[in-house]
């Protein structure tokens, strides 16, 4: 109960930040008036346009008004107008969340068997184990966007069968499901390897040391005694018991992992929420920003809510068992 | 493990279904043109860079930016169209000028991309539907006080008088230029900034748009059979999302890509590509807020920062020698309207060290944060030290620099932009009257802030109601010498940039007289 | 045991020799170099060569000059932002964890949010409107890396201010700074030591991040911006450029994030674990 409590003041204060930051910083929504040759402005506004604009997306009221206005339409499950795009806010997001949990689904995929795999193989041989966490420990900080470049230059721009970027094969016309399915993979390989390698150290470290523990509980002994199978005794007990808080780690790293992918998806020019955040500060629309963060900010918490969960069975599940 | 893996599946698949669902947004099948004989210089597809989400090309919702309304205006059409030298007819097969009063007759045959007709009660609905809801883009400037239009009688089915409030050069080009609307469509549509039902992408225009997928920047348009004013020169267009567009074009994947200034003279060796320059389309300023630095009011000290900067280095180094060193008259050198006999200020740090060394000067120059914008101020940083004036640069993002101009917050501020290419008259007015200045978003209006000069206003203003041309130009020529005598602002340079394509694929791309971005005229999509 | 700890040693000394040898080449670089990192002294793009050991870049700016400023200014902003995590997450998590009751809620509750936040896209939208200016970023990387060591600080400290010889050092009247000092100090310092470490690294990497998305200072010739100008130089795959001017930033942003990611992972494995 107090940590649901703690979880929903965390919300409200995300919540006011996210609302009034923005709007206190230097900038304007409408008035973005920079341009490059080629995307220049070609329609000034004249003042009392500006005023129009302004009335239109309620930027005219004042601040606590204007605050009001937006609680309520939230509370209403309305997110509001994005006003550089000029489409519904949750369209806009709807648009992109595909491509964003997609990619994180697909590299936690890849990541997580693998660093479970790895791990499970780890705890039974010493001396790949020193030379496996040695080396995970070494790239665990590095970059996701330096490991997509380092991709992106060494691999994709030499072979042909790579695409460097994008999210599909643009006016493809697919024969079937399949190819459709092999195409949308074949984009999201780099961006997910990339991501990938960055989260694969954290999930082989949970997992290893979930796994030291467990082989330490006396049931284990006495299965082996009873006379069970080895492979018998690693899924039963070691795979199932260790397995929660691997699960919770995944739920935590939620965040990072989010991170992670908006950053991922500017070097790959994934079409994602990534770059529509990009576009939305760099165009202080207000509306969108909010948008990307409460939707951010709901993924984390309920991440961090599952994994308090989780953990609060395993602790049952334990004084069950034995 | 096993929730684990449930969860997991579940996701995936989720997400799986939901990106097949985005992307299923997929093409009616249009290759209705198969077959037929085709006239010479039409292709199958042109492919474009896309990429980015310009909005849904109608004009409520596509973006103000030169690529959200070229998109937008492949779709719709609207009385008038420009060519390399003047407007010409585009729905509007003839017009004539009496007074304040416009006398526009529609082609025969104009249609909207349903089938309905378009006729002259649909475009005095879009008058007063655009008065209700102004317009993304809007020449009459609908809605405001400032609206040009004061009535308009419709005569009969093809033709249509506009009254104007009062006549001026660039009446005749406004008034050609409102995309014109389906009234069945949007007589019943209350907000048009959201409506997404029925008939929201049909224009009139020669490209219909039959894929737009934001997420992903893709867009298709496909041509119109029978379109009234002009043949498609190309069956579909496809703005394709590219990684690097440079690579894309040496694949095949788009027909047309800009290329580096550094790369030009490779590329240029090759005879089968052809080459569009967008001269000195990209410009940078250098503005002063007088009211912050009032000790620039006396104009020797403008010479002298004139003198100080070392402005073939900006075009050399930043632009790697694509543009050329701004006129102080600031209408670009490649201009029709650009005046040779503008006051030349060449390099001479010594004159400006002698000018400005023992004033004990120090301004802060405010820049964006974005490659060149930093590299010229440095360059200026560089030079003004030399002349012993102390400069701190800072770079904020475009939009926190942007409103600090606006709101007058800097001393010196460096100011980049597109557009320096395009008509004169659409923004010299807006710079350097006294009146017109520091009105609204856009970097054509930014001026100079606690500067006042009578004649200048007068020019600038006085130019609008001149309607003959040779007059006009020969007032916006004085008026440049003016600017360059009394230096309201720094020039500093401007950069040109390239487009190239695959002459033996399609060779029709063009410059407006008022717009040199091939890839965004109308022009450039119709065989001629 | 003492051969244990020989034996430990071995890699901090190879850590240790491995960033001098960085700051020493970086040291050389800025010191001694002929070449400027802000103005251009050859032409655009030099292949590397005697007069440029790593080439130029687009302006004709010496690469290695430019690395080397990158180098000091990237360290500090990491130490920096080290120190500030240790001073705040220390402070508070030692606050925390001896003080309990409200004020323990309290900063639980700002630890709370802060872990909560989506960091990188709140660095984004903050970066954009602070970025430019350097000791704001070294306070926005802190503000979002202290909540970890003070959860960590309070956890230790509170189960050390339960140990018997603090509750009697309590019952006989000293006050909270005497047992802080003497009795807390000795268990709760390597932790936030080993925090802020991580910190460092951690800060530089974050920092550019956000150069690479064009998000900080960009008259500071930091890594991470010029990995941003030379990955976004138009047709760079064409041409042999990025083999020193993309490759150089990222090798040594690579290594200076390696050496001080061991160092932190050696020091916790030797303060906090006792051994390997």
């Amino acid at each position: 109960m107090r940590r649901a409590a703690l979880l929903l003041a965390t919300f409200a204060v995300i919540y006011l930040c996210n609302f009034f930051i923005p709007r206190l910083m230097p900038g304007d929504p409408l008035q973005y008036s920079s341009s490059v040759s080629g995307e220049d402005m070609t329609v000034p506004y004249n003042a009392e346009q500006l005023d129009q604009l302004r009335a239109y997306y309620g930027l005219d009221q004042p601040l606590l008004t204007q605050f009001a206005r937006t609680l309520a339409a939230n509370l209403q499950g309305d997110l509001g107008q994005s006003i550089h795009y000029k489409q519904p806010v949750s369209a806009v997001i709807l648009g992109r969340l595909p491509w964003t949990l997609g990619l994180m689904a697909f590299s936690t995929a890849l990541s997580l068997p693998l660093a479970v795999a790895l791990a499970l193989v780890c705890v039974r041989r010493p001396r790949m184990d020193k030379a496996v966490y040695g080396a995970f420990s070494a790239i665990c900080q590095l970059p996701p966007y330096l490991v997509g470049l380092a991709l992106l230059f060494l691999v994709a721009a030499r072979v042909d069968w790579l695409p460097l970027s994008g999210g599909e094969t643009a006016f493809a016309r697919y024969t079937g499901l399949a190819q459709r399915l092999g195409d949308l993979a074949l984009h999201g390989l780099l961006p997910a390897v990339s991501l990938c390698v960055v989260s694969l150290p954290g999930y082989f470290f949970t997992a290893r040391a979930s796994f030291l523990s467990v082989r330490r509980q006396p049931y284990l002994l006495a299965a082996r005694a009873r006379g069970l199978k080895e492979g018998l005794v690693r899924r039963r007990y070691i795979l199932r018991n260790a397995a929660t808080p691997i699960v919770a780690k995944l739920f935590l790293s939620i965040g990072g992992l989010m991170g992670s992918t908006l950053l991922v998806e500017n070097v790959f020019a994934y079409p994602g929420v990534g770059t529509v955040l990009r576009e939305a500060v760099r165009y202080r629309d207000y509306p969108l920003i909010q948008g990307v963060f409460l939707f951010s900010t709901v993924l984390v918490l309920a991440g961090m809510l599952a994994s308090d969960r989780l953990c609060a069975g395993l602790d049952k599940g334990v004084r069950q068992d034995g | 493990m096993k929730i684990a893996s449930r969860i997991g599946a579940a996701v995936l698949a989720l997400c799986m279904t939901a990106s097949l669902a985005a992307g299923c947004s997929a093409a009616p099948d249009t290759s209705a043109a198969a077959g037929a004989a085709h006239p010479d210089g039409w292709v199958e597809t042109l492919r474009l860079e896309g990429g980015t989400d310009w909005g849904a090309p109608n004009p409520f919702q596509c973006q103000s930016r030169g690529p959200g309304t070229a998109k937008m205006e492949l779709v719709y059409a609207s009385l008038l169209e420009k060519d390399e030298t003047g407007d010409i007819g585009w729905l509007a097969e003839s017009w004539t000028v009496d007074g304040k009063d416009y006398t526009f007759t529609l082609r025969q045959g104009a249609a909207f991309q349903d089938g309905e007709p378009l006729t002259t009660d649909d475009a005095a609905f879009t008058i007063d539907y655009y008065n209700a809801h102004p317009p993304v883009s809007n020449p009459l400037a609908a809605g405001t006080d400032a609206c040009i239009l004061e009535s308009y009688t419709v005569v009969d089915e093809r033709t249509i008088t506009l009254t104007v409030k009062a006549p001026d050069g660039d009446t005749l080009t406004s008034l050609g230029s409102f995309e014109i609307l389906p009234r069945h469509i949007w007589e019943s549509v209350d907000d048009p900034y959201t409506y997404t039902g029925e008939g929201w992408l049909t224009g009139s225009g020669a490209y219909a748009c039959t894929v737009y997928d934001g997420p992903t920047g893709s867009y298709e348009f496909t041509a119109v059979d029978d379109f009234c004013a002009g043949t498609p020169a190309a069956g579909r267009i496809q703005f394709v999302p590219v990684s690097d567009a440079l690579l894309a074009f040496e694949n095949g994947e788009i027909d047309i890509t800009s290329v580096p200034a550094d790369l030009l003279d490779t590329y240029r060796a090759d005879e089968s590509l052809g080459f569009v320059e967008k001269a000195n389309d990209m410009g940078y300023k250098l503005l002063i807020n007088f009211e912050e630095c009032p000790e620039f009011l006396d104009i020797a000290l403008r010479q002298a920062v004139y003198a100080a900067l070392d402005r073939q280095a900006v075009v050399d180094k930043v632009f790697r020698g694509a543009g050329s060193v701004g006129s102080a008259g600031y209408v670009p050198r490649s201009s029709l309207y650009y005046s040779p006999d503008c006051v030349e200020y060449p390099y001479d740090p010594d004159a400006a060290r002698a000018a400005l060394a023992d004033k004990g000067l120090s301004v802060t120059l405010l820049a964006a944060d974005s490659g060149s914008d930093v590299a010229i101020a440095e360059l200026i940083q560089i030079d003004l030290e030399a002349a012993g004036v102390e400069v701190t640069v800072e770079s904020y993002d475009s939009a926190t620099r942007d409103s600090m101009v606006n709101a007058g917050d800097y001393q010196f501020a460096l100011v980049g932009n597109g557009g320096w290419g395009n008509n004169p008259p659409t923004y010299l007015r807006t710079i350097f009257s006294d009146i017109s200045k520091n009105q609204g978003g856009n970097p054509h209006s930014m001026g100079p802030i606690g500067y006042e000069n009578a004649a200048i206003t007068a020019l600038a203003e006085g130019q609008r109601t001149e309607t003959d041309f040779e007059a006009r130009k020969a007032m916006f020529q004085q008026l440049q010498v003016l600017i360059s005598q009394e230096i309201p602002l720094i020039v500093i340079a401007n950069q040109s940039s390239y487009s190239m394509y695959r002459k033996d694929y399609y060779d029709g791309w063009m410059k407006t007289y008022a717009y040199q971005q091939a890839e965004q005229n109308r022009l450039s999509y119709m065989l001629r | 045991m003492g051969k244990a700890i020989r034996k430990g040693w071995g890699p901090l000394l190879l850590l240790c020799a491995g960033l001098l040898i960085l700051t020493l080449f970086f040291a050389w670089g800025a010191l001694a170099w002929p070449c400027s990192p802000t103005q251009p002294s050859g032409d655009s793009l030099e292949a590397p060569g005697p007069a440029h050991w790593l080439g130029t870049d687009d302006l004709g700016i010496d690469i290695y000059a430019q690395l080397s400023r990158g180098f000091f200014s990237s360290m500090g902003l990491g130490l920096a932002c080290g120190a500030l995590t240790a001073l705040i997450g220390g402070g508070l998590g030692m606050l925390a964890g001896y003080k309990g009751g409200g004020v323990q809620a309290a900063v639980d509750l700002a630890v709370q949010v802060f872990l909560a936040v989506p960091q990188l896209p709140v660095l984004i939208v903050l970066g954009a409107f602070w970025g430019q200016d350097r000791r704001l970023v070294i306070g926005l990387i802190a503000a979002f890396s202290w909540a970890p060591v003070a959860k960590q600080t309070a956890a230790k400290t509170r189960s050390a201010a339960h140990r018997t010889y603090v509750q009697a050092a309590r019952s006989w009247g000293a006050n909270s700074w005497y047992i802080l000092k003497n009795h807390l100090a000795a268990d709760v310092l390597p932790v936030v030591l080993v925090g802020a470490l991580a910190v460092v690294g951690k800060a530089i990497l974050q920092e550019s991040a956000l150069a690479y998305l064009g998000l900080s200072d960009p008259t500071a010739k930091s890594w991470g911006l010029m990995i941003n100008r030379a990955s976004r130089f138009a047709g760079i795959y064409f041409t042999d450029y990025w083999k020193w001017w993309l490759a150089a930033p990222v090798a040594a942003l690579m290594l200076t994030i390696l050496f001080t990611r061991l160092l932190a992972r050696w020091l916790e494995q030797r303060l906090l674990e006792g051994s390997v």
